[in-house]
């Protein structure tokens, strides 16, 4: 939300509505309706609303008032008036109202006025730069409206080093990002010691993508910043800003420590939306086989473009934007000397190539812009008609912000949820309730995870003594301090910790990954060599193998040579018909139980596990028929990764009296897996990726996955295929895992409701309307398997593991609205 | 404690790849031992005598001063006499009485910057009494810090005129860091302040291998160091002296800062002659003569 548009807010509802265009998407809507019924599962209309207004409060510097003015603002809305008023009180306060409704006015004002009358300063933090700089740049703008004389500076790692003196000692607002505040500013705060000295704001914005491991590293960069702001003797208030989660005030208070007052009434006036719920039409319902969600979604595009509007396209992948940029441009694009109308964004493109994209968005010369989650956040791209989701996000909150992007001001918006065949979109798009009915999800994040925690402790101590008495967040760290010494970096005096090593210990410390190091892509066609991308280091595996077609634009270039090493691949740019995709297996080991309970004829249990993700072979897929064309061997070092993990096992006897074959068991586990990964998503409400899921031995002897011809296979630890029925004892588990280093505190809150969610897995599949088994329950099964019934093998797994009794408690203690609505 | 240690082991094992020890054939650490013990005593130190006593006084808790006067008398044999008011080439306007110089030169528990840096070693050389007055601070531990930097502050009183060694960049950033920490405020950064490394590398860049004070000082006065610690090794010496109390390597840290000071006298000596504004061939030609 740009302080333009809050202007522009205002001068509409004093100027002319502009009238054409919401004929248009109703238009759209109406065509949709009639045309394909059959496809559209659900419609919700969120009537227009009309803003709420208070007037500009009395106290406030008269140059700021002027400089307002300037800019049209003569009143403020419901909800930014109550935020000016929550931090004249001295409190501090977090702002959770939709997309578009003038969030940057709630925390510009109060810390300009603070500027002007006070000469405070104040410390804006950005996930992102490109955040950062627009940010800058609209707080320029309205300083030159009126010569107010505020002096506002990015920091980040595009600052020359001659300007950051000047930043330290001259800025009264510093906008920056978590990361620069980790590297640059704390370790090296007594440059900063004027500005600290004056610090009365501090504002984080978007601290709903502050979750998982990223959140915890910046709850503890925030402990830091406390500290800091301590020494120096300074209380500063923060405000936050968040999009629309489930615990904006529960959130924000644990990434600050802090008591937070809550606004979450928006008062801004909002155009009427369209939701339109859309599954694809079945191919083969017996199989649970529909029409691709990306087909329908090239269509949808295809339909908004025709219409005279402008769409905005969100896919699930990196590969997806590229391979819909790709259907789109064949349409849009083919004539080469006109500019282009299609173009794609997404992470790892370089910042120049983003930029270029948000300006020309912003200027309205694209018609649709195809994006991964990147444009979830606040990036300016201006205002649009149609927002399709190629799939659902995963999350409430990730989906209403993405529908969020479509809606101008005082005009219909339509927004479209397309559901791909997986089981939680599925499930999303036949039960459209839980959607519009549940609140979304919660951000969670667990700041004493051990090794941030460690990591943190290490810069903090870099940054000022500990002394005995001090403790960090809310925690006594004696025994960490303790450990540190032994390592050597710290040196005990009396009452005080000193570091004494000679690192530089932020340095080591990345808050984005766990593993450290990012991919360049380096295109050597023709002799030359270019950076055309950045890839980070978990998902160089699955993008980066020698022979993968990586591509840009949706323009293909091939890997020729990957140097894991020294984090390079090297391209040349290619003429192909098909796309690659990555196969990996997973193997798995607990190390330590933390605890067991019985489930039916097995156990349950939790702990901690070690886990080896191997990436072997990569297939090649040809555009639009999508047949698999050809494998590739890929040979990569394992990615390895200790966690926390909820499993659960059944005797090697049960197994073999309820199931005639090995097989059949193995079918039955894999199903189960599936069944439980998607509820144990919806229960945690944590996005699919946080989640692992594996079927093994549980020793490290073999692990099970869905072979490339989609039946069970066994595999050995060097990758051996075995065979089930040889084997002289076979006891397969299912394991869910977190999918981080040392865990982020999903795997407990599983285990404590393990009864509720196996309960919620039976419901999922046995309440199936498929056949033998779908993507939407136990994962899709091919024609040929129709014979054998992986639903049937699923649902008896599933049988021996719930307890008789807990059929009855869950019954009779009325079970959560997620797992009724499976049922 | 040790169940944080073995929480922390394990989660480090299983996402860093960890190099085992070198098993150690037992003759081998046989051979090794008796080489040390040879070592030790070709440097003069008996197995016992691997913790000398630190020279100087106990200035206040956590910090030493070591004084040394080098006289008069020796520096004229040493062809190291300074006027008594400087006018050096990079410097046409200034006329600075010598019992104002303040050549001084720090040692730190690394190079990286930031608040964490320690200054465990301050080495100040003044004109004095006709003679060379050279003062160590020596950080013994953590708590001296305060100390040490009032020590600085004094050091800066007056009329003060500092000379070091890229000392704008280094030595008087992290001093100015400990100054913050502590709430303190030496007049360093208003002084006025030769870098040497400044007109030296204005008259040498690109003739010498590298602009670094050793070079300087074998190049402008054929000087070679002997048995000098080099400067990397300081903070490894300061981190053992705190853990375990040897001293040995911290007084060759002591040395090395004193041959770095004398350094910079000389190299200061040698530099009033040199014109800034010579052609660099002159410069070489002056220097060979």
């Amino acid at each position: 939300m740009s302080l333009n548009a809050v202007v522009s807010d205002v001068e509409s509802e004093f100027g002319v509505p502009d009238a054409s265009a919401p004929d248009r998407v109703a238009a759209l809507v109406t065509r949709l309706k009639r045309k394909y019924r059959g496809c559209i599962t659900a419609e919700a209309v969120m009537p227009a609303q009309a803003g709420r207004y208070e007037p500009i409060p009395d106290h406030i510097d008269q140059r700021l008032r002027a400089a307002l003015q300037t800019r049209g603002i003569r009143e403020l809305y419901s909800h930014q008036a109550q935020a000016w008023r929550v931090l004249h009180e001295g409190a501090h306060g977090v702002i959770s109202t939709p997309t578009a409704s003038g969030k940057t006015l709630c925390f510009n004002g109060p810390v300009l006025d603070a500027v002007l009358q006070h000469e405070a300063k104040a410390l804006y933090l950005f996930p992102t730069k490109a955040l950062a700089q627009d940010q800058v740049a609209e707080l320029m703008e309205l300083n030159r409206a009126a010569e107010l004389g505020v002096r506002a500076y990015t920091f980040d790692g595009d600052t020359p080093s001659d300007a950051r003196q000047a930043v330290r000692t001259k800025g009264d607002i510093v906008v920056t990002n978590p990361d620069m505040l980790h590297q640059a500013i704390l370790p090296h705060h007594t440059k900063w010691a004027q500005f600290f000295q004056s610090l009365r704001f501090i504002v984080i914005d978007e601290v709903h993508s502050y979750r998982g491991v990223f959140g915890a590293h910046v709850a503890n960069v925030l402990r830091r910043l406390q500290r800091i702001c301590a020494f120096y003797g300074v209380r500063p208030q923060y405000i936050c800003c968040s999009a629309t989660i489930g615990n904006p005030q529960q959130h924000a208070q644990a990434l600050t420590g802090l008591p937070m007052s809550a606004i979450t009434e928006s008062g801004a006036p909002r155009g009427a939306s369209h939701l339109l719920f859309w599954n694809p039409p079945p191919i083969n319902p017996d199989l649970g086989i529909r029409a691709s969600a990306r087909s329908q979604v090239s269509k949808l595009a295809r339909l908004t473009l025709k219409a005279g509007l402008k769409a905005i396209v969100f896919a699930q992948s990196r590969l997806m934007v590229e391979v819909l940029t790709k259907y789109l441009k064949d349409v849009f694009d083919h004539d080469p000397r006109k500019p282009a109308r299609v173009r794609a964004y997404r992470g790892g493109y370089l910042p120049d190539e983003r930029r270029l994209t948000e300006k020309l968005m912003r200027q309205g010369a694209i018609d649709a812009i195809v994006s991964t989650s990147a444009l979830e956040l606040g990036v300016d791209i201006g205002s649009l008609d149609v927002a399709l989701l190629c799939g659902y996000p995963g999350s409430i909150a990730a989906t209403r912000q993405r529908l969020g992007r479509a809606g101008r001001r005082q005009q219909s918006a339509l927004g479209v949820m397309v559901a791909s065949s997986d089981a939680l979109d599925q499930f999303v798009v036949r039960n459209p309730a839980y959607f519009l009915e549940q609140s979304p999800e919660q951000a969670r994040i667990d700041p004493d995870q051990l090794l941030i925690l460690l990591d943190h402790i290490r810069c903090a101590a870099f940054e000022l003594p500990f002394t005995e008495a001090d403790r960090y967040g809310e925690r006594e760290i004696g025994e960490f301090l303790e450990y540190l010494t032994e390592e050597g970096v710290l040196h005990r005096d009396g009452q005080r910790w000193h570091w004494i090593d000679d690192s530089y210990p932020a340095n080591a410390i990345n808050l984005r990954s766990v593993a450290d190091g990012n991919f360049v892509v380096v295109d050597r066609t023709g002799g030359k060599q270019t950076i055309i991308a950045e890839v980070d280091f978990s998902s160089a595996a699955l993008t980066l193998y020698e022979g993968a077609i990586y591509m840009v634009q949706s323009v293909p270039w091939q890997v020729e040579k990957l140097d894991w090493v020294g984090r390079k691949a090297y391209v040349t740019r290619t003429h192909v018909d098909y796309y690659t995709d990555a196969i990996d297996y997973t193997r798995l080991k607990p190390l330590a139980e933390f605890g067991q309970a019985p489930a039916g004829e097995g156990a349950a249990q939790h702990g901690e596990v070690h886990v080896v993700r191997r990436v072997t072979g990569y297939k090649k897929i040809r555009y639009y028929s999508h047949e698999n064309i050809g494998y590739g061997p890929v040979n990569l070092p394992d990615q390895e990764l200790q966690t926390t993990s909820v499993w659960w096992r059944l005797t090697p006897q049960a197994i073999d009296r309820a199931f005639r074959t090995r097989f059949e068991a193995l079918d039955g586990f894999l199903g189960a897996a599936y069944a439980l990964h998607t509820v144990a998503t919806l229960l945690s409400m944590c996005e699919p990726r946080d989640l692992g899921k594996a079927v093994g031995s549980g020793d490290n002897d073999w692990s099970a996955q869905v072979s490339s011809k989609g039946r069970g296979e066994l595999r050995g630890p060097s990758g051996e295929v075995l065979d089930a029925g040889a084997m002289a004892e076979f006891a397969p588990a299912v394991y869910l895992y977190d999918n981080y280093p040392g865990g982020i505190g999903l795997s407990r809150p599983l285990f404590e409701r393990r009864d509720e969610l196996i309960a919620a897995a039976v419901g999922l599949v046995s309440g199936c309307r498929c056949g033998s088994g779908c993507p939407a329950c136990v994962g899709p099964i091919l024609a040929s398997d129709e014979q054998r019934s992986p639903k049937g093998s699923a649902l008896r797994v599933l049988a021996l593991l719930r307890t008789p009794a807990d059929a009855s408690s869950v019954a009779a203690s009325g079970v959560s609205p997620v797992v009724a609505g499976l049922h | 404690m040790s169940d944080l240690r073995s929480r922390l082991g394990q989660l480090r094992g299983g996402s860093i790849a960890t190099v085992p020890p070198l098993p150690l054939d037992p003759a081998w650490v046989d051979r090794l031992a008796r080489l040390r013990l040879l070592a030790r005593e070709r440097q003069g130190f008996g197995g016992s005598s691997a913790t000398p006593e630190l020279p100087g006084v106990e200035l206040a808790a956590g910090l030493r001063l070591h004084e040394v006067r080098v006289s008069a008398l020796k520096l004229r044999l040493a062809g190291l006499e300074l006027p008594a008011a400087l006018t050096p080439p990079w410097d046409a306007a200034a006329a600075v009485d010598i019992e104002n110089l303040r050549l001084f030169d720090t040692e730190t528990s690394g190079l990286c910057g930031g608040a964490g840096l320690k200054v465990f070693l301050l080495g100040v050389l003044r004109w004095h009494d006709d003679s060379w007055l050279l003062r160590q601070y020596l950080l013994t531990s953590p708590t001296g810090e305060a100390a040490l930097v009032d020590a600085w502050v004094s050091e800066c009183a007056g009329e003060a005129h500092l000379v070091s060694y890229n000392g704008k960049r280094f030595d008087v950033p992290a001093l100015r860091t400990l100054e913050t920490l502590h709430g303190r405020q030496s007049n360093a950064s208003a002084l006025a302040h030769w870098d040497l490394l400044y007109p030296v590398r204005r008259a040498f860049r690109g003739l010498w291998p590298d602009c670094r004070l050793t070079t300087a000082e074998r190049m402008l006065v054929g000087r070679e160091r002997a048995n000098d610690l080099p400067g990397s090794e300081a903070p490894r010496a300061w981190r053992e002296f705190l853990a375990t109390g040897a001293t040995r390597d911290l007084l060759r840290v002591m040395q090395h800062n004193r041959a770095d000071l004398e350094a910079l006298l000389r190299v200061l000596k040698a530099m009033m002659a040199i014109p800034q504004s010579a052609p660099r061939t002159r410069i070489r030609r002056s220097r060979a003569a």
